[in-house]
């Protein structure tokens, strides 16, 4: 395990060219582990972290036992039983036999998920945005403030894992991070950095056409400012190849930091996560698509894009609701009615596969899984894609659906186990498993007793597992 | 000039966007359906248009013509004269047919400028680059603008920034986006005056500033004044013609890194340049930078407020204009006069002036709102100089033309998009509506017509107070009349009913004297009497009501047969109400006396009658009052008030009194040896005065059975001795018992059976037979609760009377009862009407300077002593009031006979109007319901086909509660 403590505390581009004989690792290696080297490796040049311990030492062996499943991949097993090795899930079913060094997690009775996954989400930062619109070059990991009341509410609410990144007010507003809401210090908590651009068409004091028209001139600086370099670039190489320059001499001009982020975004080596608050935006968003063809985007859509769900569909980006595209009023201007709209049933009907992203407000319904799940199913959105759409499609969309999301083996020992229906208001996160380690009971929420108190925690406790 | 322009730009640069747009119209695009009528559309955009009137948009306007539209656009169109023709009868039975035959078909309106783009100013002030398209909302809903008619618009890019950007033209409704954008980059807009110095300065921070790249101040952006206007533009457009050529290299200010390319084909002529100058000299100055450019020709000038100045020289350079008009003329006032103010403010003249001098004229809305009354608008400018075929044209074919989009829009001529209105009239009249909006063969709008009003035009209308209106009409909706005056325009949607120049509407009448729906055809008329509830007796539907709304008579007051000194109490019916609940005006509003003594003491009943009325009132008074104190301080009392104050009176029937008489009361009997096994109980509510009983009998049958309605008995109660006769349809039956105590032992015969029974008194007040409701009622009362004084039917008129709600009439000749009976209700101060009052007509003096009203009738003009006398001329010379009355039954209708062989004597016509109409309504207090023909009165009107008291007019038409009761116009023809 020494070597994997060397590991960790390496700065990760460094950490790419230890040989693995020297990590040592096992077969199985938990997401922490494994994932900065998958991240940096395909997406990151620079990462700026090293990556210290976990508070917690990390239990071998651990079982949840007896508990109704919810595999997300596999349907749902009754009186199940996860044995969980070293942070990966080794086995999982209904024979499975329990080693005797194991730690046992009763879950007799109880649901048992995978944790959910946020595909995008703004919280934990103490403020959203930078004033500038146009900074591409941030990013939240130096926002980023472990003690927020937001992650100790996320795993609360059973989360696993979440993508941090700037929030919609903004052109271009920086770099987002995916960390898991536990640990004393960023590093703790990071699982990859420099994981996305975020982008948004969202009209910040001016207008809708100036928001577009930022945007455009954003990403044309940045091409122009590409193709200049690269002009240059092989001017030096000419001028190289016929003796003016000495051979040695490597050609150093870089992009501007400014540019360099969303210039990788016009090449496809960044995602972009764009913010589309209504129809009209959607069309240029199509435009986007038609000027740059190898943009890779994921698009958070707000509520009133619901009137452009086959063009969304057609684009074929992955699609994050917003928090506020589960119920939505509209006013008819001329005779003041209002209808309520589920754009999350508009969506699914459309054919969207979305995942959901909470609000990171501290008050409101909408920061609930439950509360946007049931909403999404009383308007009739089945209740597997209301599962789905916090488990594996998020997942999907972070490129980490062979690690996280689901319940197998040999998938990242990330569980939750609620007190009952997922769906529902008086259930509660009863235990929270992150790379094997317990890191939420709620017989420990010391918060929740100050709330309920000793008595009522156990009442509701009852109430829930009904 | 323009339209070969338009036509080189669109070859060389077909817009980025609409590249896009394109790929994106390939997937069928599902959206919300607009507002749509229930009919099915027809799924092609195939269809036949029946044209009433067609304006074409060319400057022709075709009677009777079909328009032929083929896949949304349209492919001929001809002549009903040649519908015939095998090709055309092809189309006509193929196709689905639109019938407009009664309609006004037009192009839809062109609005040549509108902010629908949503676009605020940016923070730059130079922005070629804006596309105000891009911020278009293809989903919203563009209703006002449809229901205005208007189906195509120019989107500004903004309007307070020096180079704003590029406008775009859009249609307002339709699936296909791309058929939608009609031109992406339609112009540059420019803007000429003291609005583009308001750019803020814009602040650019380095991300790291070193002393090389330093972080400097907020940028001051230019021009700042007029004097550096022209300059500013010139430098601009020189700069990109420079770069032309060269491969443009992201550096500099961000506004001039983009913007040249756009700069470069406008200064080349490839993109139209639109100029926003209000004032002359900014006229001047655009005018004098479009001719440096070279393309005069195709300037178009936004918005020039001031144009009488300059009006000549716009039209010698070829520049177009157009003009933002709102519907509110005044609203920019802010108030007081200033002259230098006016140069800034739309002039309603200037579209006129701008056709005079012979520029291209487009007529915008100033706002968005205004685009549902952009025909208006167009009508505003025709009542200030404009012609009509200019101000139609300045909102379709001039303005497409503008716009350099007349291929598509703006005419109705073959390959043009099937954009078309129907219209309800006129385009440019001020109830004309736009009816239906169709956009590329598809109706985009229907208009749900709501309007309940009816408007009745004469060519005379006699208000009944004396005043005559020449071609005039009256305007109703709710049965009441919302308004009468000179015929002018009606409000859309109004039901008109034109009864032509010849036609005399007057009031309608009022009997002011007739026995009417108390008797069926007259053969029994009851005796009058006080108590009579002649509100419950009258029958809405009853035949005879008709006769008499044949006559024009709509009111009558009416009254039992005259018994004697106290008479029948006397109710306002309306004879053709439409419905039951109308029928009954009044239920009191008046009480008839019969007065000829000559003995004054011989009045004394009546005064006795006043007492006892006076004390009856006192003791409603003060429940009312005690009632009033009672609710005001029950704070939830709310609701018992509500339901129980709009009928005091009926709450007064459920409600108890004690009072100590041995009969008076609810009594509940059993009947002992009852053949059959149920529990039947009599319940018998009766009211005691002097020896006389009267009351009901109820059967409560314990079984599943509806119970019989109660039978009316009545009787007599004498030494503890109840006997009490009860009527039944079938027969009648005898009830004898003794009292005692509350108590009642006796027996009923009837129908060859007698039963004994027993009962005991549950109640000291005669209840209402419904005891399910007045348990509820109970209930509901609080025990501090005031209680009402027992209804005394008999007093209820002089209740009135002394309220002053009603009137009392006394018929009488002689003149010294005239003398007594006047007296007596002066001093009482009491309304009265004389009825005959012979004595007086022979000697006015009599009377006095203060002569009452007085009613005249049956006999209007007799002959005595061998002359002929005219009561009613001789009545309407001693006072200002009289009413003409028939008393009669179905002879009321002949009233306006009667009337008229008065004024053949001598009785003035308007008088004569009056005494049938506004003159008995004062007498009696329901002049604010009827009478005359005045805003809020009911819409109670008569039509003659002439003068109404000729022999020979004819009723037209009467009308009752706004309702047509009477249509003679056929039979009249």
């Amino acid at each position: 395990m020494i070597s994997n403590r060397i590991a960790t505390l390496l700065p990760s581009n460094r950490r790419n060219r230890i040989p693995s004989t020297l990590m040592n690792r096992p077969s199985h290696t938990s997401l922490r582990r494994s994932l900065v080297p998958a991240f940096t490796a395909g997406l990151l040049t620079a990462g700026l972290f090293a990556f210290g311990q976990s508070s917690l030492a990390a239990q071998e062996l651990l079982a949840v036992r007896g508990g109704t499943v919810h595999t997300m991949k596999d349907g749902v097993m009754e009186n199940a039983t996860i044995l969980i090795e070293d942070g990966v899930i080794t086995a999982i079913g209904t024979e499975v036999e329990v080693p005797w060094n194991a730690t046992v997690v009763d879950a007799e009775g109880k649901i048992v998920l995978p944790s959910y996954v946020l595909a995008h989400s703004s919280g934990g930062m103490g403020g959203q945005n930078e004033r500038m619109a146009n900074v591409p070059f941030l990013t939240v990991e130096d926002a980023l403030d472990p003690s927020s009341q937001y992650f100790e509410d996320g795993r609360r609410n059973g989360i696993g894992t979440m993508h941090i990144i700037p929030g919609n007010r903004t052109l271009i507003g920086g770099q987002g991070m995916i960390v898991r809401p536990f640990g004393k210090t960023v590093e703790d908590m990071a699982l990859a950095t420099r994981t996305g651009l975020k982008m948004s068409l969202q009209a910040s004091g001016g207008s809708r056409l100036q928001q577009i028209r930022g945007m455009r001139n954003a990403l044309r600086d940045a091409a122009r400012a590409q193709d200049e370099l690269a002009r240059k670039r092989e001017l030096f190489e000419q001028e190289q190849a016929a003796g003016a320059i000495p051979e040695d001499q490597e050609f150093e001009e870089e992009l501007d930091e400014r540019q360099a982020p969303v210039a990788k975004l016009l090449n496809g080596e960044l995602r972009g996560f764009l913010y589309v608050p209504g129809a009209p935006e959607v069309a240029e968003v199509e435009q986007m698509k038609a000027d740059y063809p190898v943009l890779d985007l994921a698009l958070i859509v707000g509520p009133r894009c619901y009137k452009a769900a086959d063009r969304l569909a057609a684009l074929g980006f992955p699609v994050i609701l917003d928090s506020s595209a589960l119920e939505y009023t509209e006013t008819d201007p001329l005779t003041d009615e209002d209808t309520l709209i589920c754009p999350a049933k508009v969506f699914s009907d459309a054919g969207i596969d979305f995942a959901l992203s909470l609000s990171s407000g501290i008050t409101g319904a909408s920061r609930y899984p439950w509360w946007q799940m049931a909403v999404m199913v009383r308007h009739g959105v089945g209740r597997d894609q209301a599962l789905r759409s916090l488990t594996t499609r998020p997942a999907e969309i972070l490129g980490l659906d062979d690690r996280i999301g689901s319940l197998a083996e040999g998938m990242t020992a990330n569980v939750q186990i609620l007190t009952g229906d997922p769906l529902s208001a008086t259930t509660w996160v009863d235990t929270l498993v992150l790379d094997g380690e317990v890191v939420y009971r709620r017989s420990e929420d010391r918060r929740l007793k100050i709330l309920f108190g000793e008595n009522d925690d156990a009442e509701a406790s009852n109430e829930g597992g009904e | 000039m323009l339209k070969t322009l338009f036509d080189q730009r669109a070859l060389k640069t077909p817009g980025l966007v609409l590249g896009v747009l394109l790929s994106a119209a390939a997937i069928p695009v599902e959206r919300p359906e607009p507002t749509r009528s229930s009919d099915p559309q027809p799924p092609a955009r195939d269809l036949v248009v029946h044209c009433g009137t067609l304006h074409v948009g060319d400057g022709r306007v075709l009677e009777n013509h079909y328009l032929v539209v083929r896949d949304g656009r349209i492919e001929r169109m001809f002549g009903a004269v040649s519908a015939d023709q095998p090709n055309n009868r092809a189309v006509l039975s193929e196709l689905p047919l639109v019938d407009a035959s009664d309609k006004v078909v037009m192009p839809g309106l062109v609005a040549a400028d509108t902010d629908l783009s949503g676009v605020r100013d940016d923070n730059y002030t130079i922005t070629p680059d804006l596309v105000a398209l891009d911020s278009f909302d293809f989903d919203r809903q563009f209703r006002t603008a449809l229901e205005g008619g208007v189906t195509t618009v120019y989107l500004s890019p903004g309007r307070n920034r020096f180079v704003s950007g590029q406008g775009s033209v859009v249609k307002l409704a339709g699936d296909d986006i791309v058929e939608r954008v009609l031109s992406e980059m339609n112009c540059l807009r420019v803007t000429f005056d003291e609005r583009a110095h308001n750019a803020p300065p814009v602040f650019e921070p380095v991300i790291s500033p070193t002393s090389d790249d330093p972080l400097e101040p907020a940028r001051r952006q230019y021009p700042s004044s007029r004097i550096s206007q022209l300059a500013e533009l010139r430098r601009s457009f020189r700069e990109a013609l420079r770069d032309d050529g060269e491969e443009f290299i992201g550096t500099g200010s961000i506004e001039t890194r983009y913007a040249a390319e756009t700069l470069r084909r406008a200064a080349r002529g490839d993109l139209p340049l639109r100029i926003s100058a209000q004032q002359a000299k900014d006229i001047r100055r655009a005018l004098l930078f479009a001719d440096e450019l070279g393309q005069s020709g195709a300037l178009v000038i936004e918005d020039p407020v001031e144009l009488s100045p300059v009006a000549g020289r716009i039209a010698n350079a070829g520049a177009a204009a157009v003009l933002r008009m709102p519907i509110f003329l005044s609203a920019s006032n802010g108030g007081g006069e200033n002259r230098l103010d006016e140069r800034k403010r739309p002039q309603p003249e200037a579209p006129g002036q701008a056709e005079a001098a012979g520029i291209q004229v487009a007529l915008a809305p100033a706002r968005n709102q205004d685009l549902q009354d952009l025909l208006m608008i167009a009508g505003l400018a025709v009542r200030h100089g404009m012609s009509e075929e200019g101000a139609i044209a300045s909102v379709t074919s001039a303005a497409a033309e503008l716009l350099g989009v007349s291929d598509r829009v703006g005419s109705l001529t073959p390959g043009h998009d099937a954009d078309f209105l129907l219209l309800s009239g006129d385009p440019l009249a001020v109830g004309t509506m736009v009816e239906e909006t169709w956009i590329g063969g598809r109706r985009e709008f229907l208009r749900q017509t709501e309007s309940d009003i009816l408007a009745v035009r004469a060519g005379t209308i006699l208000t009944g107070e004396g005043q005559a209106i020449r071609d005039g009409m009256v305007l109703i909706s709710n049965g009441r009349i919302r308004g009468v005056g000179a015929s002018m325009a009606a409000p859309y949607g109004a039901r008109v009913i034109d009864l032509g120049p010849d036609a005399v509407l007057t009031p309608g009448f009022i009997d002011a004297d007739s026995r009417l729906g108390l008797s069926g055809d007259g053969t029994a008329i009851p005796p009058g009497n006080p108590g009579q509830r002649i509100d419950e007796v009258v029958r809405h539907d009853d035949p005879v009501f008709h006769q008499a709304l044949r006559g024009g008579v709509t009111t009558v007051l009416t009254s039992g047969q005259d018994t004697g000194l106290i008479s029948g109490r006397i109710a306002a019916v309306k004879t053709g109400a439409p419905t039951a609940d109308l029928a009954v005006l009044r239920g009191i509003v008046g009480q008839r006396f019969v007065f000829d003594s000559l003995d004054g003491n011989a009045l004394k009943p009546i005064r006795d009658q006043i007492a006892a009325g006076k004390k009856y009132q006192e003791a409603w008074t003060k429940y009312l009052e005690e009632l009033r104190a009672w609710e005001s301080g029950e704070a939830e009392a709310e609701e018992t008030a509500e339901e129980e104050k709009p009928a005091e009176e009926e709450k007064a029937d459920d409600e108890e009194e004690e009072k100590p008489d041995p009969v008076t009361g609810t009594w509940e009997c059993s009947i002992e040896d009852l053949p059959i096994p149920v529990d039947v109980k009599l319940v018998l509510a009766l009211t005691l005065e002097g020896e006389n009983v009267t009351g009901t009998l109820s059967i409560e049958i314990d079984a599943p059975v509806p119970p019989p309605p109660p039978q009316e008995c009545s009787g007599t109660f004498k030494d503890g001795q109840l006997s009490l006769t009860i009527t039944t349809p079938f027969g009648n039956g005898e009830l004898t018992a003794t009292i005692e105590n509350d108590t009642l032992t006796g027996q009923v015969e009837g129908d060859g059976e007698t039963q004994t029974i027993t009962g005991r008194r549950t109640s000291n007040t005669t209840a209402a037979p419904k005891p399910v409701k007045k348990k509820r009622k109970k209930k509901e009362d609080d025990s501090d609760k005031p209680k009402a004084p027992d209804i005394n039917q008999g007093l209820e008129p002089m209740r009135a009377l002394l309220d002053g709600r009603a009137t009392a009439v006394i018929r009488c000749a002689k003149a010294p009862a005239i003398g007594h009976v006047v007296e007596l209700f002066r001093s009482e101060s009491i309304r009265f009407v004389l009825h005959g009052a012979a004595d007086a007509l022979d000697t006015p003096e009599i009377l006095g300077d203060d002569a009452p009203s007085l009613m005249v009738g049956p006999n209007l003009v007799y002959r005595e002593d061998g002359r002929l006398v005219n009561d009613a001329a001789r009545a309407a010379d001693l006072t200002d009031s009289i009413a003409l009355v028939t008393g009669d039954t179905a002879g009321s209708r002949f009233l306006p006979l009667h009337t008229a062989h008065a004024v053949r004597y001598g009785l003035d016509p308007t008088a004569a109007l009056r005494s049938i109409t506004v003159d008995p309504a004062r007498m009696f207090g329901i002049d604010d319901a009827v009478g005359s023909i005045a805003r809020g009165k009911h819409a109670d009107l008569v039509v003659f086909d002439g003068n109404p008291f000729e022999p020979t007019s004819r009723v037209l038409m009467v009308l009752c509660n706004g309702q047509v009761a009477l249509d003679n116009r056929q039979e009249a023809n």
